[in-house]
């Protein structure tokens, strides 16, 4: 194994980290904006990815493809709301409820579990031939055209994000995470608020499926097994790195960093042959964990100085 | 602002020593070769695990006998479809003369991987259910495919359930989340339905729901026999060491047709005409052969007019459980026992 071969596995890591980073995003709007958590996850991800195979495979445009699989999302999200405020059902138990429901509707969707679509129908088609005809070895060619795919994409989520979080509406969507009693005493309809935060992340993810399933060429109900370990991870190790003071944008860079990162370790691991890919779930649990540890490490040694040796 | 640039810095140093670190500690050398294919297998399951060996197994053969030699780089996707991509990116960075694949995800990954890098490295499939509908046909990609000729399938139930002529009831149970038992079942149905014979579909979406399954048709008297997919859920020993237990523990035992060879090995079922695995592997493994040592173009070899294999009467096993089949009060009729490969 050479140089070259490393770091094209990075290189690698990069777009398949960008496509994954909505994941992360998505559960960072729940977990850390709304302090809820939500598995809806796991089913808008195979949802949006069903109905981007599926349309891309009927003959759709990818542009079209990516407005409507967030919709799905949406969809998805607005129902896991829906139950949660109206019905008073348990966020978890929504959320757990809309995921079974929404594999048979993948089934539905797709007419059978797994679904493809002519290779030169996706997203990354027309940037990945101009980089070959611009000379750039195709192989290389692939791997930046889903590189530029991710950050176009994930560069319009965090703006959006941003700008969102900024306005009044966006604040009284922290203020509800904050402290929802607090929110609704000052005449805030927490309620709505709720709802809306699980759209936009459902809408966010199901983006994510609807890329992530072309770059692997085909969707299966299976698509979304795993992908909350996945987000939940990115989103940890980004959290362990990003500074202290950090304002939202700081905090939403640092997550896709974190999504990166997890990719790369995988695939150096993988290819570095040091451990079997048996291991990679044993490895993606190992690395959440320490990044989890870190800060109370950080706080146990902090403590040692203060008080010294006892 | 400034800070957190000088912190995002310092980050990035700690994780490129980390991963560089870990680059040098795996570093080996695989130059030695003639040729080194890429082996990605989506997941841990008799069926793949048997296409990958034969395959392995017989490539390895061939370039000994031709005298060159092969490294083979396997790594298994443990079902997780992005660890499927990251593999067959891998494979291309370590410029390998051929991938393998075996599982229509894994596949499919390994497919758009190879054609993104502009079709040079061949791409080889095992075991696809339907490799045209599954987009699996590219100039630069070959392979086989276990779809079996249900006709012969139906000829067989009807000679073990012993009613020559008139019709009866079959069920057919399978995961109802399995893209190839789905097509597999179409097939069966059409097939049985030519000769008379109805075959109900009796879907599950978790091994669980076997019990009531079971119960369900063992309380039917219209049924004669049950029929079993290639399925990756239920065909896990465990599973069906339980759909075993129930059919012979119930009301009714009725005999199970199954399309793996080792069900009836292991006493689960009565009765198993099914593609040989290993047998794929190494078919795929000569197709494999002709395009590295003999310069072919993968999608110009053609079989039967079809741009890959189907499995042939060759590569089919039959296999008989005859202590079952008379515990549960049957005769299995002589001219069967012939023809089988193997009578337990």
């Amino acid at each position: 194994m050479s140089i070259d071969v490393f770091l094209t596995s990075i290189y690698g890591a990069l777009g398949q980290g960008l496509l994954h980073a909505l994941v992360a995003i998505g559960i960072f709007l729940n977990l850390r904006v709304m302090r809820k958590p939500d598995l809806t996850v796991e089913g808008s991800f195979a949802f949006g990815g069903a109905i981007a195979m599926t349309m891309l495979a009927g003959g759709s445009h990818f542009a079209v493809v990516l407005m409507i699989a967030p919709l799905g999302g949406a969809a998805a999200g607005m129902v896991t709301g829906l139950i949660h405020t109206k019905l008073k059902i348990d966020g978890i138990i929504s959320g757990l409820l809309v995921t079974m429901a929404l594999f048979s509707i993948n089934l539905f969707v797709m007419g059978s579990s797994n679904i493809s679509a002519p290779l030169d129908t996706f997203v990354n088609t027309p940037i990945r031939l101009w980089l070959v005809g611009l000379g750039m070895q195709p192989f290389n060619a692939l791997l930046t055209s889903y590189i530029i795919v991710g950050v176009i994409v994930v560069a319009l989520v965090i703006t959006a994000l941003y700008f969102l979080f900024r306005t009044e509406f966006g604040l009284s969507i922290r203020a509800t995470g904050s402290n929802e009693y607090m929110a609704r005493s000052n005449g805030i309809n927490t309620d709505s608020r709720k709802i809306f935060v699980l759209v936009l992340s459902n809408a966010i993810i199901a983006l994510s499926g609807a890329l992530v399933v072309q770059q692997q060429s085909g969707a299966s109900v299976h698509s979304g097994a795993g992908i909350l370990v996945i987000g939940l991870a990115a989103l940890v190790i980004g959290e362990v790195i990003t500074p202290k003071k950090a304002n939202m944008l700081i905090k939403l860079l640092f997550v896709v960093a974190g999504a990166f990162i997890y990719f790369s370790i995988i695939s150096v691991v993988i290819i570095s042959g040091l451990m079997s890919t048996d291991a990679t779930r044993l490895l993606a649990a190992a690395l959440t964990l320490i990044a989890l540890c870190i800060p109370k490490i950080k706080q146990l040694w902090k403590d040692r100085r203060a008080y010294g040796r006892t | 602002m400034k800070k957190s640039i000088k912190h995002f810095a310092v980050v990035t140093m700690v994780v490129a020593v980390a991963t560089m670190g870990m680059f040098m500690t795996g570093c080996r050398n695989r130059n030695n070769y003639d040729f080194t294919i890429g082996l990605n297998q989506f997941l841990v399951f008799p069926a793949a695990c048997d296409s990958t060996e034969g395959f392995r197994t017989r490539l390895t053969e061939l370039m000994d006998d031709a005298g060159y030699s092969v490294n083979f780089l396997y790594q298994n996707a443990n079902g997780d479809a992005a660890t499927a991509t990251t593999i067959a990116n891998n494979f291309l960075a370590q410029r390998v003369d051929m991938m393998f694949s075996v599982g229509t995800t894994a596949v499919n990954a390994t497919i758009a991987a190879a054609a993104g890098a502009g079709g040079t490295t061949p791409v080889v499939f095992s075991s696809a259910s339907n490799p045209t509908a599954s987009q699996m046909l590219h100039p630069f990609t070959t392979g086989t495919s276990d779809v079996v000729d249900m006709t012969a399938q139906v000829a067989l139930l009807r000679e073990l359930v012993g009613i020559p002529t008139g019709g009866f009831y079959v069920a057919y149970l399978y995961s109802s989340d399995e893209d190839n038992v789905r097509a597999q079942g179409d097939m069966l149905v059409d097939a049985a339905a030519a000769d008379g014979i109805t075959v109900t579909r009796h879907g599950v979406t978790d091994v669980g729901q076997v019990t009531t399954r079971i119960t369900a048709i063992q309380g039917n008297p219209r049924y004669r026999a049950i029929f079993t997919g290639q399925d990756n859920r239920l065909g896990t020993d465990a599973a069906f060491q339980m759909i075993g237990d129930l059919n012979a523990n119930g009301s009714r035992p009725l005999p199970i047709m199954s399309s793996f060879a080792a069900k009836v090995a292991a006493g689960a079922a009565v009765l198993s005409m099914a593609p040989c695995y290993l047998h794929l592997g190494a078919m795929t493994a000569e197709l494999a052969f002709r395009v590295l040592v003999g310069g072919e173009t993968p999608g110009d070899i053609r079989i039967n007019g079809m741009r890959y294999y189907r499995s042939p009467a060759t590569a089919l096993d039959l296999i008989i459980n005859r202590t079952l089949a008379e515990s549960f009060g049957m005769t299995i009729p002589q001219r069967m026992l012939d023809a089988a490969t193997e009578v337990y």
